[in-house]
Formats: C-alpha cells, structure tokens, sequence
C-alpha cells in the first residue's frame, strides 16, 4: 500500500497530506470520525498567551517548539496556499500581528490566519450584531451588551424573526441550507433590509456564522452589494459552518489530488502495520499519527488517571492525583519512541492552545517535525533548524 | 411570628408544618433553598431496610414517612422499590439479622430468586447470593423543596434568601429578633420563637443561642453517571457501609456514598483517592463499573447529632433526629433546634418540631402535613415554537423565564447544564437569557460560578467519554469562547462576592 499511513481526519491530518501530495508522495488518510474541524471555525491562531497577545511574531521563542522565523514564515504561507487551492478564502499575506474577532457572547478574542467570511479588525470599531430568534447560539442583545462594556466602544443590534419554513428543530445546518437557497437569501436581505435604516452606514453588519454552508462568500456578497454596506459572520459554538466549509473543500481538494480516504478505527501500529478493527491490515514505511489526544480519541483516559495509548497499547503517563486541570498538553512524543511513527496536531505532548492559544501554530509546527522525519521534506526546506523536540505533559 | 433558620428540607419542612398551623413564619437562608445537604444527597427514599440492624428507631420512622409521603407528595416521589442483595463475599449471619429487623419494623420484603435477578440486571455481579425487594423509592430533592417553598409561601409565609442569620437578640432572656447579613447590609426580623433547622451549620447556630450542641459532621463523596442503569434502587445486604447503595436519579445513576469525620460544614476538595475507592467498593457490586459513563462527582455534609458524646465512626451516630427547646439548657426562651435525621424523615422532624414550638407560643392547632397533600406547580409547559437552550436536559427558553430566580435556582429547578456536556453548549446560551431578564446582575460572574461549579464535578471524575467531553468542554470555553481571557476579567466585579465559597460540589 502507500508509503505513509495517516490516521486521522482532523486539520493536523490534511495539513500533513497536503505537504505529501505535493511533493507527490503517496499517502493514504484513515479515520473512524471526522476530526474537530466542525467543532470551531477554523480560524487558525498562532500564538496569544494571556500575558501577551500582541505579536506572535515576537513570541517565537516561547512556542513549545523552537523554529526561525522564516520556517513558521514557511509553515503559514503553505497552510494559506493550501486552503487557497482548496478554494476556502483567505487572504494571500500571512498576517504581521494577531486579530481580533467576537465571539457570539461579544468577547474579543485574537485570531490569525482567518477566512474572509468572519469578521476580523485590528483595533475595536462599532459594528452591528445581527441575532436570529431561532438560532440558540445567536444571543445579539447580550453579545451587543458585553461588546460594548469590555471595549468601550458603539455597537448595535437587531434580532430577527423567523422565516416561514422555522421549526424548532432547526440548528445551525439546518440553517446553512436554507441560506443556500434563493429563498433563504432573498428573506434574509428583506428582513436586514427592514432594519437597515437604523443601522449606520459605515458600520458592519455582522451576522451569525450559518449564512450557508457551499454558498456563503456568495452569499456575504450578494448581501454587501445590496445594502451598500459590508456584511461579515461571527462564529458561534457547534456545530460550526466555518470550520465545515473549510473540511468540506480541503477534502475534496485532496480527494481530487488522488489521496484516498478510509473510514475505520486503527487498533494496532506494528513495525508499519496498520491494523484496523474491521480486520484490515497493511504495511507503510511510515505512519503519522493524527488522532486528536484525548479529544480526538487518541489517548484513553482511565480510571485510575493513566493514559492509554490504544494504537500502541501503552501507559504514555499518569495525571497527577486530583487530575490535571491542564490535560490538553498531555500526549505522546512527536517521535512516538519508535523509528517508523510521528505524532502530530494535539496526540502531541507539551501544547496546551486553551492557554497558549496557539491550536493553529500547534498543527502546523507538529506536522513540520513529522514530516521532517519521513524525510519528504528534503526538496522542500531544511530541518535542521529545529532545536527542542519532545515533551510529554507541560 | 416564628423565624426558621435554614431553607433546607428541615427548615422547609418546619416552615410549611407552622404555616398550616396558622402561624407566620420567615425562613431565612444564607443563599438559596437547597444550598445545604438536601441539595446534595443521594436520592433515596428510605423504606428504612437500611437501618433495621444498626438503627432501627430511624428505620421506622424511615418507613412511616416512606409510606406518607408517597400518599402526601407523589409529584416529587418515584416508586421505584429497591432491591437489598447479598454477594457471596458477605456475611449471611448478617442476612438473617436483617430479616428479622425488618419483620420487627414491619418493613415488607419479599424473597427474589437470586438467578432470575442477575438475568434481570445483567450488571450485577454474578456473585449474588440471596436478593429481597423492598419498597424504597427515589426522592425528588429539588422538586420537593419548591413544592414546600411555594407552600409557604401560599400560606401567608416569607422567605429571604441570601441572608446569613449572625446574631440573635433577646429581651429578659427571651428571643425578640434575628439580623441577618445579606447583600444589602443588615436586617432585623422581629419573632417571638427562633428555629435553627441549618442542617451542617445548626452547631455555628446554636452558638449564636450560647447553647453549643455536639455535632457530628461528616461528609459523603457520590458518583453520577449516566443513564438509568437500574430500575430499581440497589442496596448490597451488609451492614451499612460505604459505596453500597446504586440510586437510579430520572435518567442519571448516583453510585454513594462515603462517610468521613470533619468539622467544617463545607466538604474539602475531592480527593482522587477517595474517587477511586468509591469505585473500588462499587465494582464489587457492579463489575463493568468502568465503563459507565461517569458524569461528576459531588459530596454532602450530613448534619449528624451526636447526643451521647463522642462515636468513634460516624456510621454508628445515630440518624434518628432530636428537638432541643433551649430553654431548657443554657439558651434563651424561645429558641430551638432540629438537628439529625435524613431527608426522608424530614416531615416527622418538622412536625415534633412545630409541636414544641406551637406549645411554646401557646397555640393550640394540629399538625396537618400527614394529610394535607403536596403538588408540584409545573413550571411552564414547552412551546412548540422554540429551540432547545439545553439539549441534553430538553430545556427551553420559556420554561427558564418563568422562574423568578437567580441562574442556579434556574439550574436546580429545569436541570440544564445538568446532562452529559455539564453545560459546553448550554451555559452561555442561558446566561445570555437570564442578563435579558435581569441587566442589573453581573451575569460575568453567575457564568463563571456555573462552569466552576461544574468544573469542580468534572475533574475528579476524568476518565473515559467524560475527560472526552471536558477536553471539549475546554475547548469551548478557553478557544471559542474566549472565558479565560484575564484581561477581561476585571470586569466582572461580582466575582469575589456573588457566592459564598463552598468547596463542595452540589447535585
Ligand atoms: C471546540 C474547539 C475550538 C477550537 N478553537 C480553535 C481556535 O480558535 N483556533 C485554533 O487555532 N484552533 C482551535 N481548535 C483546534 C485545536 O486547538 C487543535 O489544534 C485541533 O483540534 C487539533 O486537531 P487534530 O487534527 O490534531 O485532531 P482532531 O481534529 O481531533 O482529529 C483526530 C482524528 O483522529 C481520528 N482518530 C482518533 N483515533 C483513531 C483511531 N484509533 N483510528 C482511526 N482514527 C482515529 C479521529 O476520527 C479524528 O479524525 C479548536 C478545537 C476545538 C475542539
Ligand atoms: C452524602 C449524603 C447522602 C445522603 N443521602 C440521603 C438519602 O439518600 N436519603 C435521605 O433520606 N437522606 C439522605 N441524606 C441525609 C439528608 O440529605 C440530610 O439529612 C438532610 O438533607 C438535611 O437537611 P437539613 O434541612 O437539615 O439541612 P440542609 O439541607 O443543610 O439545610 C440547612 C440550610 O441552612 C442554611 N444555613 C446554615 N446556616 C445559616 C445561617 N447562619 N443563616 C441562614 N441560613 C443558614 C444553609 O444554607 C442550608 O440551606 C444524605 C446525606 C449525605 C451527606
């Protein structure tokens, strides 16, 4: 079979697949779920520690893994080419300095590398908060509220009623497909419409993050052009439109470039066996590891506070009694202690992005050490320069 | 007018049992109806079996009021039954001993096929050895403590919460006033008879009367997992130890308790260790246990009295209840306190104390409560024309604004961020809601309590799907979010003073 085995579906997997094809190397992915992409907006942080969230550029030095500057220059601008070529807009620079979004309950929170669709700005300006009554994670009044409390600045909302064809049991992709109809977008700009001449012209409109799931650039556009006013979305919690359109395309890029998908639960990693549960086996040179840590189903917490490895049916440590409160930067070394397997995105120990926010800048420099040890990376770019490597917990 | 210390299910309980008398009373709490043990406790309504060897006073009274109550209070009460079994390890001297405790409290049992009971709940460890049914049920604890505040309430009766009783005034040596601390300075309440039902706190009380009473406080660690795993209560046929009782809670199972000395009347921090032996004595009864899905954990201080001095284990204090007229001791006429008991006996406490306290005022009414039915208001019926804020629980918008309460109260009376994701999805959403209701209180702060108190239940519990889901829960919080950003914080003023810092962990 292929020469590298990815287990795994989440960012950290098609960020490594994406390096592979285009060096037209063999790989082929294998996952039992479709990875956390559709638990967040995709909007991939860099780096914006509590104390300090101006410039990641100037944190490099305090990353889990040290790399220059122009390797992480190297690592933004092929995760940017890639989403590109898989058609999921985002700007063609890599961002000098971190921006700021909000949050559905009107929190600023800083973010990089962003898709066009959500709203981002440098310093806080007055927006407008569009909330829809049947969307439980759109909550405009509050998120107004808090808006304009924490940054000091104006801001405004409307909640819009429902559309006929509401039922209760409407989520956000419920709600993505009905924008992606004629109907739904012609509904959404009257009702903005009957607003709008409240809303001050040079302010943008923000709108929750379900103005569809295949149509929404389409659609943001169609909606800017009409009121004569800009017209972003915010995210919201899950399932998330933002981070499904991104899955949705990168896959289908990849598919088009040839990498076959499987669907099954690996059990086993042996000397380059793969071994799935339904029985099936096969041997690659190498296998990457993308399976999540203990969101994604790659480390096992038990009882007793030790983690379990299920792929190598190994203790990889202990939490300490009382439980660690910081569980996130618990994983395996990125060289997995075994010459034919890498760890990467969060099966790697030592990051911790809930603090660090750093979940962006975790995938791409864990898939950089990975693929550093296949070698594939030999035409594209020097891995000497890495200089610490493993961490097991923080 | 009589003042009753404690919106617990004592306090209540008195409360309501004089206000059907016809007296006025006031019940003060110093946070909210079920703050104490009895929002923490774990379910059962005792048929009484448990204490027929060790403590049969309590057993029959357990069983009196088992047997009223799902007369008197049949919203807030599941019929259940419970099954009492003996595994091979345990001593059958001990089997026959209760039996013959049961026939003397009049408890009815009835024999099980020990096969047939395996077969029927295939969780059990294949080690039973005899098996009886027994009727306990499961109790309500929120429902029942609204069902007894809106009482009150309906009889002409007052309740101030968040109000900490801190000194009692009298007048030739008889109480006159109670002043309360809460959160707009100090009040008085003037009364002619003061009653400390404070559950854990009722020695701090008592000090306030000058009359210290020995109590014996200890608290209990429980297990929550999901689903209902069994139909019926499951009690191992020992004598009453620790991690040997399964109570199937509406769809949620709680796996008790624990029993360890302390004097503080707030629970430490949980221990992993004792996380683990829970788990331990529970897997004798259940194998499988591990693969539960575990929830949370929480603990109760049980406000035992210990009359005769000191018991070496709290297990051998008795939970037979007392009534103590001060009075008759170092205290000032009219002051009394309830102290003891269990939930299930919480009407017949009430009820001996309203006797005392009515004979002291001189009031000649009987005590109504053994018939005067109990019913529960529902809070509002669900519009069809609205999502779900809590998925898990089923809550939506409208059954939330119908409640005059803070977010907990919110919480304990509609169960959201209660389910499986212990609020990931929710707990914003109805913060959002409860701020539009209520702009003026800091609804910063309420979130962060309601995810620190369900943090606190998580992490003790964190293996399996349940470190899955605090993985996300985190995730959520800290990256979509943005909860941890300090440098929002110091917004939120309400922070350090909005609830009194109770380390244990409620239901
Ligand atoms: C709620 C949430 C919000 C986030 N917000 C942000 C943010 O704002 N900014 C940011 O930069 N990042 C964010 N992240 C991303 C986060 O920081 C991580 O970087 C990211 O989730 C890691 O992805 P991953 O590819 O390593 O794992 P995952 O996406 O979890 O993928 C794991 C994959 O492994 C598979 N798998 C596991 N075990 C097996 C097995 N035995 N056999 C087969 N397949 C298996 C699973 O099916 C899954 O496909 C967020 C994540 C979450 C969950
Ligand atoms: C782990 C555990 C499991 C249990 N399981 C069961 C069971 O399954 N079945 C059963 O029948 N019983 C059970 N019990 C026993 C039962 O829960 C308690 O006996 C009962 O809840 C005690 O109620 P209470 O009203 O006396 O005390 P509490 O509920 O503690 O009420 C006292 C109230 O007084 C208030 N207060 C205290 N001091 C002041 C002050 N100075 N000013 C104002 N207010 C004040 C507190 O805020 C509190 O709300 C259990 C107990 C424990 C600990």
């Amino acid at each position: 079979m292929s020469a590298i085995t990815i287990i795994g579906q989440g960012p950290a997997a098609l960020l490594a697949a994406s390096f592979i094809q285009e060096v037209q190397q063999d790989c082929v992915i294998v996952a039992d779920s479709e990875g956390s992409l559709p638990l967040w907006s995709g909007s991939f942080d860099f780096h914006a520690p509590s104390d300090d969230i101006s410039n990641p550029w100037s944190l490099l030095d305090r990353q889990p893994l040290m790399l220059p500057a122009e390797t992480w220059a190297f690592l933004w601008e092929s995760l940017v080419g890639f989403e590109r070529a898989a058609g999921i807009p985002v700007a063609a620079d890599i961002p000098s300095h971190n921006w700021w979004t909000i949050t559905c309950t009107g929190k600023s929170k800083s973010v990089f590398v962003v898709p066009q669709w959500q709203y981002v700005q440098k310093t806080f300006l007055p927006v407008w908060f569009i909330g829809f009554q049947g969307l439980a994670d759109s909550m405009a009044d509050f998120q107004c509220h808090t808006y304009q409390q924490q940054t000091g600045v104006d801001a405004g909302f409307h909640v819009l009623p429902n559309p006929t064809p509401w039922t209760p049991s409407w989520g956000p992709i419920r709600w993505a497909s009905y924008m992606d109809t004629d109907e739904g977008l012609s509904w959404l700009l009257s009702e903005i419409q009957k607003v709008a001449p409240e809303i001050p012209k040079t302010w943008p409109i923000l709108l929750p993050q379900v103005i569809g799931r295949r149509r929404a650039e389409h659609n943001l556009q169609a909606l800017t052009t009409a009121l004569g006013q800009m017209v972003f979305e915010y995210p919201l919690v899950t399932p998330s439109l933002g981070g499904m359109r991104i899955r949705d395309r990168w896959v289908w890029y990849l598919k088009k470039q040839g990498v076959p998908f499987l669907t099954g639960r690996a059990i086993s990693v042996e000397k380059g066996w793969v071994t799935l549960a339904d029985g099936r086996q096969w041997h690659s040179d190498h296998v990457i590891v993308a399976t999540g840590g203990i969101l994604g189903g790659g480390l096992e917490v038990m009882v007793d506070g030790r983690l379990r490895d299920p792929l190598r049916d190994t203790v990889v440590g202990r939490m300490p009694p009382g439980r660690a409160i910081d569980l996130y930067s618990w994983g395996q070394p990125a060289d997995y202690g075994t010459p034919e397997m890498t760890a990467c995105g969060s099966q790697c120990g030592g990051w911790d992005p809930n603090q660090d926010g750093n979940g962006g800048a975790m995938i791409l420099a864990t898939v950089w050490q990975s693929l550093c040890r296949t070698g594939i990376f030999s035409n594209l770019g020097s891995c000497n320069s890495e200089r610490s490597v493993t961490h097991v917990g923080k | 007018m009589v003042v009753v210390i404690g919106a617990g299910a004592t306090g209540l309980g008195v409360a309501r049992d004089l206000a059907l008398r016809g007296v006025k009373v006031t019940v003060v709490d110093q946070w909210e109806p079920g703050f104490g043990t009895s929002g923490r406790f774990h379910g059962l309504l005792h048929s009484g079996a448990r204490y027929v060897v060790t403590d049969p006073t309590a057993a029959e009274d357990c069983y009196r009021e088992n047997t009223l109550l799902r007369a008197v209070a049949p919203d807030a009460i599941e019929q259940t039954g419970g099954i009492f079994v003996r595994s091979e390890d345990d001593d059958p001297g001990f089997e026959q001993a209760w039996l013959k405790g049961c026939d003397r409290a009049g408890i009815p049992v009835t024999a099980l096929d020990p096969r047939a009971v395996r077969q029927r709940y295939p969780d059990l460890t294949t080690r039973v050895a005899s098996a009886y049914w027994v009727p306990d049920g499961v109790l309500e604890g929120f429902h029942l403590l609204q069902m007894l505040a809106k009482d009150v309430l309906a009889h002409d009766g007052t309740l101030l919460s968040k109000h900490r009783v801190t000194a009692i005034q009298t007048v030739n040596g008889r109480v006159t006033s109670v002043s309360a601390q809460g959160p707009n300075g100090e009040v008085e309440v003037g009364c002619d008879a003061v009653v400390n039902a404070a559950g854990p706190w009722a020695g701090a009380v008592a000090d306030l009367f000058e009359d210290p009473i020995p109590m014996h406080l200890s608290y209990g660690l429980m297990i929550l997992f999901a689903h209902r795993k069994f139909p019926v209560v499951v009690n191992r046929l020992k004598s009453p130890g620790d991690g040997d009782i399964f109570v199937p809670h509406q769809h949620v199972t709680i796996l008790g308790t624990t029993d360890v000395a302390q004097d503080s009347p707030i629970a430490p921090d949980i221990q992993a260790s004792e996380v683990l032996r829970l788990m331990d004595l529970g897997r004798e009864l259940v194998p499988g246990l591990d693969s539960w899905r575990v929830l949370r954990a929480f603990t109760g201080v049980r406000p035992l009295y210990d009359g005769q001095g000191h018991a070496a284990t709290s297990r051998e204090v008795s939970r037979d209840f007392k009534v103590i007229d001060h009075q008759r001791r170092k205290g000032p006429a009219g002051s009394f306190s309830v102290v003891g008991g269990k939930w299930t006996t919480f009407r017949l406490m009430a009820e001996r104390t309203a006797d005392i306290v009515t004979q002291y005022l001189g009031i000649s009414a009987p005590c109504v409560t053994a018939q005067v039915p109990l019913t529960l208001h529902p809070v509002t019926s669900f519009s069809a024309s609205e999502p779900y804020l809590c998925e898990c629980e089923k809550v939506s918008a409208s059954q939330l604004t119908a409640i005059d309460g803070s977010l907990s109260e919110w919480r304990t009376a509609t169960w959201f961020a209660m389910g499986p994701c212990q609020g990931t999805f929710c707990a914003h959403r109805v913060t959002a809601l409860h701020h539009a209701l209520f702009p003026s209180e800091d609804s910063g702060a309420a979130l962060q309590d309601l995810r620190a108190e369900r943090t606190k239940g998580m992490l003790p519990v964190l293996w399996g799907a349940n470190a899955r889901e605090y993985a996300l829960q985190q995730a959520v919080r800290f990256q979509t979010l943005a909860e941890g950003d300090p440098q929002w914080a110091g917004n939120s003023p309400g922070l350090k003073n909005s609830s009194p810092s109770s380390e244990g962990v409620t239901l």
